[in-house]
């Protein structure tokens, strides 16, 4: 079944038709890759599908409800999550804090139940952090916890990222670039961890220029160029396809 | 030179409890900027409003006389016994309802916009709110302002009605404020406003509503500045237009600055800190013995201290004298309910 159904989506900034009737599938419990040239409206779509942006036509639905035009915290409340490409994390909170503060549905973010100083805020509080740090061990941070965020290094601020994702408990995850300048021990430590999480039953729908991942990691590929989808199937068909070799693989 | 029986009696009239009522005003901005990275221009405004609407319940109507243009008041409705602490408490209340609601109505259209139109409208605000009060002859006694607000405890013994007593009440409100927005801004709540003043595209895509946390956080800083705007006229016994100019605002802002911007204790001292400057180069005159030419100047002295301090500061110590704590979050001692 689909998860998520993208169907005859179209967003354009001014003049520029960053997508154009764009269809997109994602079927639960796999691992899609999505890749094409810079400009070919990838993070758009990633965007629109989160409710960064609403799209100017068409529908997105996720878990047979629509979506599209919802704004993003209840598009995140049904189970999205996306990361960034280029890390964005709370400079000043720390490594720690930077994946509670993603958690959702929390009763201490009411300024009241803060105000007052609720005991269920805490204990639901000091269950976070326990699941926090289990998810920091996950991704190999759990020593720079309580290191203001703004110190870590580029690759590091990535896996911050997945865990900041990963405690949101999504049913999807979107992830923009997870690997892109990451060294190859830690992007293939990415790789496994995304690997292992699909088989809790996590879905994935991932950008990425690295064909190895694309091709090797990806249950299917689909491929956009200019704001449409021009090609999608199994990594091995996709890859023969003239038009993706014109467009994007190169000869 | 200095005595010191005399020092504290001469700071207990009236600077102790400024630096308190900056105290309040500089907590509200704290919640505001330091917290959330908000940024209001207005300070002055919402002083301004809070003193009035304090001042007119807490003061019996006037008609216009050879005195002034008179003006509104509804201490009748608290014409009983302990009627004047009653006014007291509402006025302070009411200033604080008045305030946030007016937060309220200019942070919904502009928070959704960038930063910078949230500063231009409450610059804006600041000043539409002082000169129609400054015109409103009817309800404000126009620059006549509203004379005899009354302070709390004036009643029953003497020592209840001295300064001290009047800024030890302060004090305790300053100590209510406090405790309660501690709780709340190193609670969860405070942490989630961290987060969208670090990278609010971040939070917004983390599932944040970061307009309505935006939202809270303005509309209850801007109470608090009512609040001291209340106690302000509670200080000066009177509401003048006067006392409400942009000045009042940078004072604020550089008490958040040189205190600590994200740090509820540091802005308490930077209150303290930074009236007990002014309250220096007032009374050095007194002091020391200054040729005619620098008892005249040394007043003026303390705007070039004050600028010289700032950039000291910001050279220094740019996080100011008690930084933002490295933790957000730090659970409270007494907890309510059981679990």
């Amino acid at each position: 079944m689909d998860l998520l159904a993208v169907e005859r989506v179209s967003k354009a900034f001014g003049g520029i038709q960053a997508v154009d009737e764009c269809s997109i599938r994602v079927d639960a419990g796999s691992i899609v890759g999505l890749i094409g040239p810079n400009g070919a409206g990838k993070s758009t779509l990633f965007n629109l599908v989160i409710g960064t942006y609403a799209p100017d036509a068409g529908r997105i639905v996720f878990r047979g409800e629509r979506i599209d035009g919802l704004p993003p915290y209840e598009i995140v409340e049904r189970g999205l999550a996306k990361t960034f490409q280029i890390p964005r994390e709370f400079r000043s909170l720390t490594v720690l804090e930077n994946v509670m503060v993603s958690a959702r549905g929390e009763p201490g973010e009411s300024p009241v139940l803060s105000l007052i100083g609720l005991s269920r805020v805490w204990r639901r509080e000091r269950e976070l952090e326990t699941r926090s740090r289990q998810l920091l061990s996950l991704v190999g941070l759990l020593e720079l916890a309580e290191e203001p965020a703004r110190n870590l290094s580029g690759g590091q601020k990535k896996l911050l990222e997945l865990a900041r994702v990963l405690v949101m408990e999504p049913s999807l995850i979107l992830l923009d670039e997870p690997v892109a300048g990451v060294n190859p021990t830690l992007s293939l430590k990415i790789l496994s961890l995304i690997e292992s999480l699909r088989g809790t039953g996590k879905t994935f729908f991932l950008i990425e220029h690295d064909m190895d991942v694309i091709f090797n990691r990806c249950d299917r590929v689909i491929v956009m160029h200019q704001g449409r989808v021009i090609a999608e199937g199994k990594p091995a068909e996709v890859r023969a396809m003239p038009a993706v070799i014109e467009s994007y693989l190169g000869g | 030179m200095v005595d010191l029986t005399n020092l504290v009696t001469d700071l207990s009239r009236s600077w102790i409890a400024l630096a308190f009522v900056y105290a309040v005003a500089a907590i509200g901005l704290n919640l505001q900027w330091g917290h959330t990275g908000l940024f209001n221009a207005g300070i002055a405004g919402f002083f301004a409003i809070g003193a009035y609407v304090a001042a007119i319940v807490s003061t019996q109507s006037l008609g216009p006389g050879p005195g002034g243009p008179g003006h509104a008041g509804l201490i009748s409705l608290f014409a009983f016994p302990f009627g004047v602490q009653i006014a007291f408490v509402v006025g302070g209340l009411a200033a604080m309802v008045v305030c946030g609601l007016i937060g309220l109505l200019i942070a919904i259209p502009t928070l959704r916009l960038r930063a910078d139109y949230l500063a231009i409208a409450t610059l804006a605000l600041s000043a539409i709110a002082v000169e129609s009060i400054r015109n409103w002859d009817s309800v404000t006694g126009g620059v006549y302002g509203i004379l005899g607000v009354p302070r709390p405890l004036e009643f029953g013994q003497d020592i209840w009605r001295t300064e001290l007593a009047y800024a030890l009440t302060v004090g305790l409100i300053v100590l209510i404020v406090f405790v309660l927005m501690e709780r709340a801004t190193r609670a969860p709540w405070g942490r989630t406003l961290k987060a969208v003043r670090e990278d609010e595209d971040a939070a917004l895509a983390l599932g944040k509503n970061t307009y309505f946390l935006k939202l809270q956080a303005f509309v209850f800083g801007a109470a608090l500045m009512g609040g001291a705007g209340a106690l302000f006229a509670t200080l000066l016994r009177v509401a003048v237009p006067d006392s409400f100019t942009p000045a009042l605002t940078f004072t604020i802002w550089t008490i958040v600055i040189v205190g600590g911007s994200g740090n509820n204790k540091g802005v308490i001292l930077g209150a303290v800190a930074l009236t007990f400057l002014e309250y220096f180069t007032v009374r050095a005159k007194d002091w020391f013995t200054l040729t005619s030419y620098w008892s005249i100047r040394i007043f003026y002295v303390r705007l070039m201290a004050l600028g010289i301090l700032l950039i000291l500061l910001i050279l220094f110590r740019p996080a100011g004298l008690l930084p933002e704590p490295l933790k957000a979050t730090k659970k409270p001692r007494i907890l309510i309910g059981s679990g």
